[in-house]
């Protein structure tokens, strides 16, 4: 997959600050990516996207995105951008507002109208408020008016800051399904969030921000360290297997039982094809499975304290 | 989308948003009527240009800075000069036609008690309310770029001052050219007239408002923007 962002270099200081914000960080996106941006407050994360928006300049190293600079127009023509503290102008229309940023975004003036419908609608803003004054929109309306902006034109490169942030479950719900209506149209997606199940769900990649460096990437579609835990569910019943049965099952499909319980085990695997292992083997025995996914949790690790090493 | 009508939507966005403030529409409302009620007594016409462009330019871009409005706009495909542009277009046209129409409304009344003002005479005042909304709504935009909110005011009148307190020690031309700099404005009679002194006066005008707006987009163009800057 060709990059379509490369970041070489970066290093960004604020000039009362006595450390600098980023440092040395290097980095590329691949074309129709997802890509995360995790770590704690004050880690360097917003800063970050500000330069790959071209709303800071670095102190040194570049950014490159489709070979132009960030603040290129030829960028900002395919670029979408929803800020994590999203302010409006208050006094518009929701639907007056969409439509305002569809005129800055450049876009045909003839396809405005329909545009604008579209994107109200496909963030799932009721319709009776789209002439409302923005003033008088909730937390949860706002962040939807602000993820229908970001997508005006149809962007190739997405930049969202905390987009779920204030939004009820329908409304976190909807955003996953957005996300991944991008992936599938090869859109580039930077997503910081502090949300790490959500960012497990929807990323290709995500990286670890730690004051003002890239201390790690994960790719989430590589198993960790030669493993990754499967939860399985079944109907529990007089019909499943006893749970020595089960556990014999899986230890020959090759799994590592975590944890048995009735109804649900956690198995440790290498890769898919061990999973359809243990799948195809409980199936076969009769078990009536329900549901089987990756366990989350992959991305607390890098929150967690570090344990103590034990005493030789 | 050209550019134009990319600056013509920033115009109607930021007319919009003073409209939208019930404050800043009462005392332009109370301020015209008392400029009326003074043409009236005095038998002249009393240009509100000054006072209505302070009203209306006041942190144009301060207040899109503090609002955080700004990061949104700066993200599209907007040149940060036509941004700038904008903001100086809207507040000096709708100072200069809300002024003209106080102007045409100080005429009518005038002619109504029977003292008639000469058309060349509301023309010429119409005149120099234009270009001196449009000159210090430069001014004020070249500030508001340079500090948040509406500290654009306070920068100015603070200017002001200083230029006054100056009269004390500094050449008397000093103190002119300070003052024309802060409220840059052009008589009809100077631009009309093709004498020397008119053309210096001209070219004076048309260099503060270009020099203005060349150091206010400068400004904007190096600005950060983000509240990771803060």
């Amino acid at each position: 997959m060709p990059a379509a962002i490369h970041v070489s270099g970066l290093t960004k200081s604020y000039r009362r600050a006595p450390t600098p914000a980023l440092l040395d960080v290097s980095l590329e996106i691949n074309a129709g990516e997802i890509f995360g941006l995790i770590g704690p407050n004050g880690a360097g994360k917003t800063t970050f996207l500000g330069c790959l928006l071209g709303l800071l300049n670095p102190t040194e190293g570049s950014i490159r995105i489709d070979g132009s600079p960030p603040d290129a127009m030829a960028v900002r023509m395919v670029s979408g951008y929803l800020p994590e503290r999203l302010q409006f102008d208050r006094w518009m229309t929701g639907r007056a507002f969409l439509a305002f940023q569809h005129c800055l975004a450049r876009r045909p003036a003839r396809d405005r109208d329909a545009n604008v419908i579209r994107g109200l609608t496909r963030v799932g803003l009721e319709p009776a408020r789209w002439d409302t004054p923005v003033k008088k929109y909730s937390r949860g309306m706002l962040q939807r008016l602000g993820m229908a902006q970001a997508l005006v034109g149809d962007p190739k490169f997405v930049f969202l800051d905390e987009p779920a942030s204030g939004v009820d479950p329908a409304g976190v719900l909807a955003f996953r399904d957005i996300l991944t209506d991008l992936k599938q149209r090869g859109a580039t997606v930077i997503l910081n969030s502090h949300q790490l199940d959500q960012l497990e769900r929807v990323c290709d990649r995500v990286a670890y921000i730690e004051a003002g460096k890239i201390k790690h990437v994960e790719n989430l579609h590589d198993s960790e360290q030669g493993r990754r835990v499967l939860v399985v569910r079944w109907l529990a019943g007089d019909s499943a297997p006893s749970d020595e049965t089960l556990a014999t099952l899986l230890k020959q499909a090759q799994a590592e039982v975590l944890e048995l319980a009735p109804g649900r085990a956690r198995v440790a695997i290498t890769d898919d094809a061990r999973a359809a292992a243990v799948l195809r083997a409980l199936v076969q025995a009769g078990v009536p499975v329900i549901e089987a996914a990756p366990e989350l949790g992959r991305l607390e690790k890098f929150f967690r304290p570090e344990e103590p090493k034990a005493k030789a | 989308m050209s550019e134009l009508g990319v600056l013509w939507a920033l115009i109607r966005s930021t007319w919009g948003e003073r409209l939208s403030r019930p404050l800043i529409g009462i005392l332009a409302v109370v301020f015209c009527a008392s400029k009326i009620s003074l043409a009236v007594y005095s038998h002249e016409l009393d240009d509100p240009s000054l006072f209505l462009t302070l009203m209306f330019a006041a942190g144009s871009v301060g207040r899109d800075v503090t609002s955080g409005v700004l990061p949104l706009i700066f993200t599209r495909p907007v040149a940060r000069r036509t941004y700038v542009l904008a903001k100086w277009i809207a507040a000096g046209a709708a100072a200069g036609a809300v002024s003209a129409l106080t102007l045409v409304v100080q005429a009518l009344l005038l002619w109504h008690r029977g003292a008639p003002v000469p058309g060349s005479e509301i023309s010429a005042a119409i005149f120099a309310a234009f270009t001196s909304a449009f000159g210090i709504a430069s001014v004020i935009v070249l500030l508001s770029v340079l500090v948040p909110g509406i500290g654009d005011m306070a920068l100015w009148a603070a200017l002001l001052l200083i230029g006054s307190l100056s009269a004390k020690v500094a050449p008397q031309r000093f103190v002119q050219e300070w003052h024309a700099f802060l409220e840059p404005t052009l008589e009809w009679g100077a631009a009309s007239g093709t004498n020397l002194a008119g053309w210096f006066r001209v070219v004076s005008y048309l260099s503060t408002v270009t020099l203005c707006l060349c150091l206010a987009v400068m400004a904007a163009n190096r600005k950060e923007i983000s509240y990771a800057a803060g």
